[in-house]
C-alpha cells in the first residue's frame, strides 16, 4: 500500500492499473485525484482511493445525532438534525429525519406525544439513510437530551423517572436518555 | 483626467514595467489554506495589494428549497468587496459588479465540483477582498478553488485564474491597480493548466487576434505558476496536520510498550 498526500486534478495512477474509487475519478485513460488528502492504492483490490483529510459529514447507518423534534405525528416524530455526535462539521445533505412510533423506545408507546414534543433535544441513532433518514431511539443511551416545559417553556428536570418542571410545578413524561440533563454539547 | 493618462508610461525603455516587472511577469502571490476555524473549508490569498479571502460550507441542505436542484448541488457565491479595500470608501452591499462576479465565479467553479454527487444541497462561498489592487475576481477564484479543495468536496481540478491586459500598445500579464484603470484592456482568465480548459474569461477594450494569442499564452504559463502555489499551500496545510496526527500517534504507543 503506497501513502501520499494529493490534490484535486493530480494523476494518482493509470486506468490500465487501476479503478478509480472513492475520491479519483478517471479521465482519458488516467486516475486523478478529487480530493485533498490521502492517497491509498490498494494491491488487493487493484483500486485508487484518496481518504479526504477533511471529510465531509454524511450520515451514515449507525451514527448517534443530536436532533430537535420539529412536529409530532400520529405514528411519527418529524425532527431536524442538528449534528452527528462528536463530529464538528455540519452534516451534508438531507438534515430531516423521521422517528416512527415504533422505533421510538422499547416499550409499548401509546400516543407519541407522550413520549416527545416539539422543541425537544434528542440523541438519536441513524437507521436508514435512503430514501429518507429514518432515526430510532430505543436503546437506553437514547432519547430526549433536554426538555422544555409545555406551558412556561423552561427547563425540565430530571425526578425520578419522569421531569418535572419547578416554576409551574408540573410533571411531564418522556422517553428519556439515560444520561439526561448531563449532557454537554 | 485624460492629462494624467498621457503622462504614465506604462513601459519604459528596458521594458519594464512602472512596478519594475517584466511584460509577462505576475505580481508575488501567497496563498494559505484552512484560515478560518469555523468554516468548513477556507484560504488567505495575497497577490500584490491584494488581500482576499475565501471561506466555503457545506455540501449543506440548500434555502431557500426552490433553489435546490434534485440531481445536482448547487453552487451559491458572494463575491465582497469590504469598504476599506479601496482608497475611496466602497459603499458597503451587493452592487451590480459584484453581483456578475459572484455569477461568474459560481459559473467557473459549476464546471469543476462533482455537484451530481450532492442532490439538493448548496456549496456556499463567501469571497472577502479585504484589500483590492485589480484582478481581485481572479484573485478571489484562485482563493476559492484552494477553499473548496481544503473543505474536502470532491473536485475534477483546482482552478488558477489571472489577468491579461494591454497597456502602451504592449500586452501585459496580472495588470497592478495603474495598468488596469488607465491601461486598453482587461481580460481575466481562468484554465486548467492540465486540459487547458477555459473556465472563465472576460474582456473589456480592445485586442487584436495577435494580441489574444499572446495574451493567452502568458495567461496559460501564467496558469501552470499559480497551480503549482495552490498545490503547495493545499501540501503544506496537510503536511502540518499529519505532522500532529503523527505526535498524538508516539503519544498513543508510548504506553503500549511501557505495559
Amino acid at each position: 500500500m503506497i501513502k501520499r498526500t494529493v490534490v484535486p486534478g493530480e494523476e494518482v495512477a493509470v486506468a490500465e492499473e487501476y479503478m478509480p474509487d472513492r475520491g479519483t475519478y478517471e479521465s482519458d485513460g488516467r486516475i486523478l485525484s478529487a480530493l485533498a488528502g490521502e492517497l491509498e492504492l490498494d494491491r488487493d483490490n487493484m483500486v485508487a482511493r484518496v481518504l479526504a483529510s477533511n471529510p465531509m459529514n454524511i450520515l451514515k447507518e449507525g451514527d448517534s445525532v443530536f436532533c430537535r423534534v420539529t412536529d409530532v405525528r400520529a405514528s411519527m416524530a418529524i425532527c431536524d438534525i442538528q449534528g452527528v455526535e462528536g463530529k464538528d462539521r455540519t452534516i451534508t445533505g438531507e438534515t430531516s429525519g423521521t422517528i416512527h412510533i415504533s422505533k421510538l423506545s422499547s416499550e409499548y408507546v401509546q400516543e407519541v406525544g407522550r413520549e416527545m414534543r416539539p422543541g425537544d433535544l434528542v440523541r438519536a441513532k441513524v437507521i436508514q439513510t435512503v430514501p429518507s433518514v429514518q432515526l430510532s431511539t430505543q436503546e437506553p443511551h437514547f432519547g430526549v437530551v433536554r426538555a422544555l416545559c409545555r406551558k412556561c417553556r423552561s427547563p425540565m428536570i430530571l425526578k425520578g423517572r419522569s421531569l418535572r418542571c419547578e416554576p409551574c410545578e408540573r410533571v411531564e413524561n418522556r422517553k428519556l436518555a439515560d444520561d439526561y440533563g448531563c449532557v454537554d454539547f | 483626467m485624460s492629462e494624467i493618462v498621457d503622462d504614465i508610461k506604462f513601459i519604459d525603455e528596458e521594458g519594464k514595467r512602472i512596478d519594475g516587472r517584466r511584460v509577462d511577469e505576475m505580481r508575488p502571490l501567497k496563498i494559505e489554506a484552512g484560515v478560518l476555524k469555523r468554516a468548513d473549508g477556507s484560504a488567505y490569498l495575497e497577490w500584490g495589494d491584494n488581500k482576499v479571502m475565501a471561506a466555503v460550507y457545506g455540501p449543506r441542505e440548500c434555502h431557500p428549497r426552490h433553489m435546490q436542484n434534485p440531481s445536482r448541488a448547487i453552487i451559491q457565491c458572494r463575491y465582497n468587496m469590504m469598504s476599506f479595500s479601496v482608497s475611496d470608501r466602497k459603499r458597503p452591499g451587493p452592487d451590480r459588479r459584484s453581483i456578475e462576479i459572484s455569477k461568474i465565479i459560481s459559473e467557473a467553479l459549476e464546471n469543476v465540483v462533482f455537484t451530481e454527487n450532492f442532490p439538493r444541497t448548496s456549496i456556499d462561498v463567501y469571497i472577502e477582498v479585504l484589500q483590492a489592487n485589480a484582478g481581485t475576481r481572479v484573485a478571489g477564484l484562485t482563493a476559492a478553488s484552494v477553499a473548496l479543495a481544503d473543505a474536502g468536496i470532491p473536485m475534477r481540478d483546482l482552478v488558477p485564474a489571472v489577468a491579461v491586459g494591454k497597456a502602451d500598445g504592449h500586452i501585459i500579464l496580472d495588470l497592478n491597480g495603474k495598468e488596469d484603470n488607465f491601461g486598453s484592456a482587461d481580460l481575466p482568465i481562468a484554465m486548467i493548466p492540465r486540459t487547458g480548459e477555459v473556465l472563465l474569461m472576460q474582456m473589456d477594450g480592445h485586442m487584436t487576434m495577435e494580441e489574444l494569442d499572446l495574451a493567452l499564452s502568458y495567461a496559460k504559463k501564467a496558469c501552470q505558476e499559480i497551480y503549482d502555489i495552490q498545490r503547495d499551500a493545499l501540501h503544506r496545510r496537510y503536511a502540518s496536520q499529519a505532522g500532529t496526527e503523527d505526535d498524538n500517534d508516539d503519544d498513543d504507543d508510548l504506553p503500549d510498550e511501557e505495559a
